[in-house]
């Protein structure tokens, strides 16, 4: 069954999104990831943790640091970016 | 590395004369590093606030410091990041900008910070700060426990709001 419009996406990759490094960027561990198979780079994902949810996009992998780009505004502005998630 | 939107990843002249190619250093891979960017230039003194996105859940804490001790782990310290600000104006604009996807801040003073046993390191870029202990219970229990504002981000946006 898709996940219908109004349904809260789950979390695909869990970042602090307070977090930066050395890039400037958002980044996290490959483990934390819901399904390792999403983070690629590139890939859109929906990422966060706690009250703090954006989407976001994978810039890089290095080893098992994952580095992500979120984009401002609610998730819901850019759904149409996710792959279609199965419930 | 992905190249940003709009900037061409190409650094061969040749390929397109008519637009501009990025410098070989930008979009490149940035190293990871053992311990943290700790900026030389020491927090300015009226930087008396630091922000932070989301309530003080101490299971997230727990797992942003371990994540971020794991990363840095010849740092020897736990970490959980934060922002400085001057005054509410400052928190204002974070919360416009870096803070957007949080519902919910928290505001304390830098000085209430360190007298509980904090350390408010400027790490990365400004006004990136790093609040460090070398023992996660005392970093985690010296935040909830040290005197702090709880905001409603007033630029945050709910799904279905937009």
């Amino acid at each position: 069954m898709t996940m219908s419009e109004t349904e809260e996406l789950p979390i695909d990759l869990t970042v602090d999104l307070n977090s930066e490094d050395e890039s400037g960027l958002p980044w996290t561990f490959i483990h934390e990831a819901r399904d390792r198979s999403l983070v690629v780079e590139g890939a859109w994902l929906v990422v966060g943790e706690g009250s703090g949810r954006a989407v976001a996009q994978v810039v890089e992998i290095e080893g098992d640091v994952v580095r992500v780009r979120p984009l401002p505004g609610p998730v819901d502005r850019h759904r149409h970016l996710l792959a279609p998630r199965v419930a | 590395m992905l190249a940003p939107p709009g900037c061409v990843a190409s650094h061969n002249p040749s390929a397109r004369p008519d637009i501009h190619v990025v410098p070989p250093a930008y979009g490149d891979s940035v190293p990871l590093e053992p311990v943290p960017r700790v900026r030389l230039v020491a927090i300015p003194d009226d930087a008396v606030l630091v922000v932070r996105g989301d309530e003080l859940d101490p299971r997230i804490l727990r797992a942003d410091a371990t994540r971020f001790r794991r990363r840095f782990e010849e740092w020897g310290r736990y970490g959980v990041s934060g922002f400085l600000a001057a005054n509410d104006d400052e928190v204002d604009v974070l919360c416009e900008t870096r803070l957007e996807r949080f519902a919910d801040i928290v505001v304390f003073r830098r000085a209430d910070l360190i007298a509980v046993g904090v350390e408010v390191v400027p790490t990365f870029r400004r006004p990136h700060i790093t609040l460090a202990h070398p023992d996660l219970d005392s970093l985690v229990n010296g935040l909830r426990s040290c005197e702090h504002r709880e905001l409603t981000n007033p630029h945050f946006q709910r799904d279905g709001t937009s």
